[in-house]
C-alpha cells in the first residue's frame, strides 16, 4: 500500500502543478482588474491584497460608469463616452449573438432530422457541411468584405432599394448563422440519432402526423440535446473576433472587438480597465461552459465523439 | 375486425437490395398469423408494408374492404407492438396508455375512464404514475400491449415483441397473449424468427426465406409435411437430421442409398430415381442393440431431463441426432444400430424441393 | 383551429399542413433555406474574389467595378512574396509545435486522471476553464502577464535570485515562444477532454481479457488501449491541427504579428495586406492560394476523420 500512496501523492503534485499553470493566468486577469493606476505594472509586483496594495472597484466603475467618477470637465466627458460605447458593445454582442444561435439552432436542428431520418442531402452530406467549417475565417473574411461593401452599390446600380450588409447587425447575423450551422447539424445528428425511430413509428400508428410526432415525441427527447447546442453554439459566436473586426465597426461593435480597441488604444495601455472587461466578458462564457461541460466533446469534435 | 389482404408486395430498397419480392397472403378475420424465418427474411419489411411504416415498390394491401397501399399509417387503424416496444420514455404510463387516445382529441374524462379500463384488464393500474424506465420487462410488455388495445384497433401487429424478455417471461407472455387473442377475437400478425414461438401461438404459420413465401399453414402441417428442406430445418429443435445420397430403383421398390446407408423404400413415396436428400426428425430415430438398422458410434450425449440427445457417428459428414427417452442407458463409445421410422421419412432433391 | 377563426382561414391552414405533412416535402423543405444560406453566403462571394484576385484595387481607390485588369499579377506577387512563403512556413511550424505539446500534456493529464479517483471532479473541472476563455482575452491576458515588469519576470526573479526584466515582446524568439505557450495553455484543455471522453468510453472487457492473459499494465497500454484509442487520436489532431492554423484573434491580441512580422501567421498577414495595406486584389489573390493550400489538408482531413469515425461506431456496441 506504500506504493499506492507515493503514486498517489505523484499524481496529485502532477495535477496540482497543472491547476496552477491554468489558474494563474485567470487569477492574474481577476487581480489586475481591483487594482488601481499605480499597481497595474509596478515593479516589485504586488501579489496581495489588502497587503501589497489597496483593492478597489474603479476600474469597474470607469467600464460602467457607475455612480460617476471623481474626474471632471473634459476627463468626466471622455469616460462617458467610454462607458457608453461598452454598454453598446455589449447590447450589440447580445442581440447579434442570441439571435444567431437561435436562429442557426432551429435551421440545423431541423436539417439534422431530415438527414438522420431520410439521409436528406445524400451521406456525404455532413462531410461537405464540416469542409465549410474548416475554412480559415479569413479566406471568408477577404470575399465576405468586398460581398457586403459591394451590395449596396450593386443593388443601387439595379435600381433597387438600398440594402445594407456591411457594419450591420443583420450582416454579422447572417454570416454567423452559417459559420455556426455545421456545429449544430453535427452535434443534433448525433442527439436525435441517439432517439429509436421505433418511437415515431409508433406514434403514427397511433393517428399522429408527422409534425405532431416531432412536437409530442422528438422534440422533448431531444430538447436537453437542443439546450446544449444553443448553449455551445453561444459560445462560439460570444468569442468570434476576425469576422466581426473585418466586417463591423464603427457602427456595430461586438465585444471582443472592443477589446482590441483597447488594446491598440494608442494613449498608453489600460490595464485595469481591461481587466475588468475581460473579467466581463469571461464570466458568462464560463458559465455556460460549465453547465454543458459533460457535452462539451461532443460539440468540439463534431459530435464524433460520444460520452 | 377486419382481414389483412397483400397482393404481390415487393420492396426493393434503394441500392437494389430486394427485401420482399412478391408476396400474396390472405389473413382471414380474427385469424392469428405468425411470419417466421431467419434475420433478414423480410417479415418485418412485409409487417412495415401493412402499417405503412414502409412504402412497398409493387403491390397492393387491403385491409377488410379498404385498398390502404396509400394510406397514412394512421390511418389505418391498426395497433403495432414493437420489437423495442417503443414506450415514450419521457411520458409517464398513464400517459403512454392515453397517447393514441390524446391525439384523436378525446376529452379528458374519456381518456381517464378508457385508460383506467385497459390498465385493468393488463394488470397495470399500479404502474399508472411511473415512468417507462422503472418498468419491468414483463411489466413494460403490458403497458405497450395496453397502448395498443386502448383505439380497439382492427388488427394488432407484433414485431418480435417478446424478444427482449428472459426465457421464462417469454413463455409466460406467450399464453397471455393467445388468452388475449382470445378474449378481443382480433386479427394478430406477429412477426417472430423464434419457431417455437410461432408454433406454440399461430393458427398458421408463413415461413419466409429470402423476401419470398416458402410455405402457409397450420403449424403442425408445417412440422410434420414441410415443402422443402428449408423449412423442414427451420422448424424442431434439434433440427431435423439430413442425410444425402441417392434414391435407386430396386426389386420391390425403390432404395434409399447413401455412403454408409442402405434404406429399402415401399414403391408408394412416388419418388423417381436419382440424387437425393434425406430428412429424419430426431424423435423419428430409435436405437437397437442388434439385428436391423444401420450401425453407428454414440459420440456424445445431452441430457434434457425427460429426453435425452444422442449424437450418433455413422461415417458421414455430420453427426446423426437421436431423441430418445431418458430411461435408455447409453454411453459415449457405445456401439449400436440405428432405426428410422420409414413413416416418417422426407426426400429432398439437390434443390431442397420437397419429393416424397 | 380556434373557434373564432373563419372557415376560409382554417381552411387555408389545413391545406398548409397537408402540405408540411407529405414526406418529400419533409424531406427537402429543411435543406432549403441552409443551402441558400451557404450559396448566397460562401459560393458567390467566392466567384466575386476570384474576379477581384485578378484586378489591381486598392479599396481607397473607388469601386472595383473601375479597377484596371491585373491578370496573374497578384499571384505571381504573392507566390514570390517572401513575407506570404514566410508566413505559411510560420504558420505550419507554430501549429506544429504547439499541437504536439497539447497533445502530449493533454495526453498525460488524461491519462492521470481518467480512473475515478478522490478530488477528480475538481480536477477536471478546474482543467478545462482555459478553453472557456475568449482567444481575444487570453491574448490580451497573456500581454499583461509578459509585460517586462509583469508577474512572469517577477516569479522569475525570485526563482533565479536576480533581477529578471526580460522584454518578451521585443525579442523575436521570445515573441514566438510566447504565441505557442499561449496557444497550449489554451487548447490542452480540448485535448484533454477528447482523450479523458476516449480513455473512459474503451471498452473495459479487452482491457480484463489482456490482464487475465497475463499482460503488465504497460503491454496492456501499449498493445490494446492505444491501438482502440487511436480514432480517438486522429480526431484530436485533425480538429487541433484545423484550428491551429487558422489562429488570428490570440496572436492578435498578443502580438498583432510583431516584432517586426516575427509572430506573422497566414491570418494576421492577409488580414493585415487587405485592412492595413488596403491591397484587396492581393489578398484575395493570396487567400485564394491559402485557399488552395488548405483545401488538400482539409480533404485530408475529412478523409481520416470519415474513417476513423466509420472505426469508433464499429467499437461502440
Amino acid at each position: 500500500m506504500r506504493r499506492g500512496r507515493v503514486a498517489a501523492g505523484l499524481r496529485h503534485a502532477v495535477l496540482g502543478a497543472w491547476v496552477l499553470v491554468v489558474l494563474f493566468p485567470v487569477f492574474w486577469m481577476v487581480l489586475t482588474s481591483f487594482k488601481d493606476a499605480g499597481d497595474w505594472v509596478s515593479w516589485p509586483t504586488r501579489w496581495a491584497p489588502f497587503v501589497d496594495f489597496e483593492p478597489t472597484l474603479l476600474n469597474y466603475r470607469q467600464i460602467f460608469y457607475i455612480g460617476g467618477t471623481t474626474q471632471s470637465g473634459e476627463l468626466r466627458r471622455e469616460a462617458a463616452e467610454q462607458a457608453y460605447v461598452i454598454w453598446k458593445g455589449m447590447a450589440d454582442s447580445v442581440v447579434i449573438v442570441t439571435i444567431a444561435s437561435v436562429a442557426s439552432l432551429l435551421l440545423g436542428s431541423a436539417l439534422a432530422y431530415a438527414i438522420s431520418r431520410f439521409r436528406t442531402g445524400g451521406r456525404n452530406y455532413p462531410y461537405t457541411i464540416l469542409t465549410i467549417r474548416m475554412l480559415p475565417p479569413i479566406v471568408v473574411a477577404i470575399p465576405m468584405l468586398i460581398y457586403y461593401t459591394s451590395i449596396p452599390e450593386l443593388f443601387a446600380n439595379l435600381g433597387g432599394a438600398r440594402v445594407e450588409f456591411f457594419d450591420t447587425y443583420s450582416g454579422l447575423i447572417l454570416l454567423y448563422i452559417a459559420t455556426t450551422l455545421p456545429y449544430v447539424i453535427w452535434m443534433m445528428l448525433a442527439f436525435i440519432d441517439e432517439v429509436p425511430r421505433e418511437l415515431e413509428h409508433a406514434a403514427r400508428l397511433m393517428g399522429a402526423g408527422r409534425l405532431s410526432t416531432i412536437g409530442k415525441v422528438v422534440f422533448p427527447l431531444v430538447a436537453s440535446g437542443m439546450t446544449v447546442t444553443l448553449l455551445f453554439v453561444f459560445i462560439l459566436n460570444w468569442s468570434e473576433f476576425l469576422l466581426a473586426l473585418t466586417l463591423s465597426q464603427p457602427k456595430v461593435l461586438t465585444l471582443p472587438v472592443l477589446l482590441n480597441k483597447f488594446q491598440s488604444a494608442v494613449e498608453g495601455r489600460l490595464y485595469g480597465p481591461q481587466a475588468a472587461i475581460g473579467t466581463v466578458v469571461t464570466i458568462p462564457v464560463v458559465i455556460l461552459g460549465f453547465l454543458i461541460q459533460k457535452h462539451l466533446v461532443k460539440g468540439f469534435s463534431f459530435g464524433m465523439i460520444r460520452r | 375486425m377486419a382481414s389483412i389482404r397483400l397482393d404481390n408486395l415487393v420492396k426493393r430498397f434503394s441500392g437494389g437490395v430486394e427485401a420482399v419480392g412478391g408476396v400474396s397472403l390472405d389473413i382471414a378475420d380474427g385469424e392469428f398469423v405468425v411470419l417466421v424465418g431467419p434475420s433478414g427474411c423480410g417479415k418485418t419489411t412485409t409487417l412495415n408494408m401493412i402499417a405503412g411504416l414502409e412504402r412497398p415498390t409493387a403491390g397492393d394491401i387491403w385491409i377488410g374492404n379498404d385498398r390502404v397501399t396509400d394510406w397514412e399509417p394512421g390511418d389505418r387503424h391498426l395497433g403495432m407492438v414493437f420489437q423495442s416496444l417503443a414506450l415514450f420514455p419521457h411520458l409517464t404510463v398513464f400517459h403512454n396508455i392515453a397517447f393514441p387516445l390524446m391525439i384523436k382529441h378525446v376529452s379528458r374524462d374519456g381518456i381517464a375512464a378508457r385508460v383506467s379500463a385497459v390498465a385493468a384488464t393488463l394488470r397495470v393500474t399500479h404502474l399508472l404514475s411511473k415512468r417507462p424506465a422503472t418498468l419491468s420487462g414483463g411489466e413494460a410488455q403490458r403497458v405497450a400491449l395496453a397502448r395498443t388495445i386502448i383505439v380497439k384497433p382492427s388488427a394488432f401487429l407484433m414485431d418480435e415483441p417478446l424478444s427482449s424478455l428472459d426465457a421464462k417471461l417469454r413463455v409466460e407472455m406467450r399464453t397471455e397473449l393467445k388468452r388475449l387473442h382470445a378474449q378481443l377475437g382480433a386479427t394478430f400478425v406477429y412477426v417472430t424468427h423464434d419457431q417455437a414461438e410461432a408454433m406454440t401461438m399461430a393458427d398458421r404459420i408463413v415461413v419466409m426465406d429470402q423476401g419470398r413465401i416458402h410455405q402457409v399453414g397450420p403449424p403442425l402441417t408445417i412440422y410434420n409435411d414441410p415443402t422443402n428442406r428449408f423449412v423442414a430445418g427451420f422448424f424442431g429443435v434439434p433440427a431435423m437430421n439430413f442425410i444425402e445420397g441417392e434414391l435407386r430403383e430396386a426389386a420391390g421398390g425403390l432404395v434409399f442409398q447413401a455412403p454408409v446407408l442402405r434404406l429399402g423404400l415401399a414403391r408408394t413415396t412416388g419418388a423417381g430415381a436419382g440424387p437425393a436428400v434425406l430428412g429424419v426428425r430426431p424423435e423419428h430415430l430409435r436405437l437397437a442393440d442388434g439385428g436391423e438398422g444401420s450401425s453407428v458410434t454414440v459420440s456424445l450425449i445431452e441430457p434434457l431431463g425427460d429426453e435425452t440427445l444422442v449424437f450418433l457417428d455413422y461415417g458421414g459428414p455430420a453427426s446423426l441426432v437421436a431423441k430418445v427417452a431418458a430411461e435408455d442407458a447409453v454411453a459415449v463409445g457405445d456401439r449400436c444400430q440405428v432405426v428410422l421410422r420409414t413413416d416418417k421419412l422426407v426426400f429432398f432433391d439437390a434443390n431442397g424441393a420437397r419429393i416424397a | 383551429m380556434a373557434p373564432t377563426s373563419t372557415p376560409k382561414d382554417s381552411e387555408l391552414r389545413v391545406t398548409l399542413r397537408q402540405w408540411l405533412e407529405r414526406e418529400s416535402v419533409f424531406r427537402v423543405l429543411p435543406l432549403l433555406p441552409v443551402q441558400l444560406l451557404i450559396l448566397s453566403l460562401l459560393a458567390v462571394p467566392f466567384l466575386l474574389t476570384i474576379y477581384i484576385s485578378l484586378l489591381r484595387w486598392r479599396i481607397t481607390r473607388g469601386f472595383w467595378t473601375a479597377a484596371p485588369w491585373g491578370g496573374v499579377t497578384n499571384f505571381v506577387e504573392a507566390l514570390t512574396d517572401e513575407d506570404f512563403l514566410y508566413a505559411v512556413l510560420r504558420t505550419f511550424v507554430f501549429a506544429g509545435f504547439a499541437v504536439a505539446f497539447e497533445l502530449l500534456i493533454g495526453f498525460g493529464l488524461a491519462l492521470l486522471t481518467y480512473r475515478e479517483f478522490r478530488g477528480r471532479r475538481v480536477y477536471l473541472t478546474v482543467f478545462l476553464i482555459p478553453m472557456m476563455i475568449i482567444p481575444v482575452v487570453v491574448g490580451y491576458d497573456f500581454s499583461m502577464l509578459l509585460v517586462d515588469t509583469g508577474p512572469l519576470n517577477s516569479v522569475l526573479s525570485v526563482l533565479t535570485g536576480q533581477d529578471v526584466r526580460i522584454r518578451w515582446m521585443s525579442d523575436y524568439r521570445t515573441a514566438q515562444v510566447a504565441v505557442v505557450l499561449a496557444d497550449i495553455w489554451q487548447w490542452t484543455p480540448l485535448t484533454f477532454l477528447i482523450f479523458v471522453s476516449g480513455l473512459s468510453a474503451l471498452p473495459p472487457e479487452p482491457i480484463k481479457a489482456a490482464r487475465v492473459m497475463g499482460a503488465t499494465r504497460g503491454q496492456v497500454f501499449r498493445h490494446v488501449q492505444l491501438p482502440l484509442l487511436k480514432p480517438v487520436i486522429v480526431i484530436a489532431v485533425v480538429i487541433r491541427a484545423m484550428e491551429a492554423l487558422k489562429i488570428f484573434d490570440m496572436p492578435m491580441l498578443l502580438t498583432q504579428g510583431g516584432p517586426g512580422n516575427a509572430t506573422e501567421t497566414l491570418s494576421i498577414f492577409l488580414w493585415r495586406n487587405a485592412w492595413v495595406f488596403n491591397k484587396i486584389s492581393y489578398a484575395a489573390a493570396a487567400s485564394l492560394l491559402v485557399l488552395v493550400l488548405f483545401s488538400g489538408v482539409i480533404f485530408l482531413s475529412i478523409w481520416l476523420l470519415k474513417r476513423e469515425r466509420a472505426q469508433l461506431e464499429e467499437v461502440r456496441p
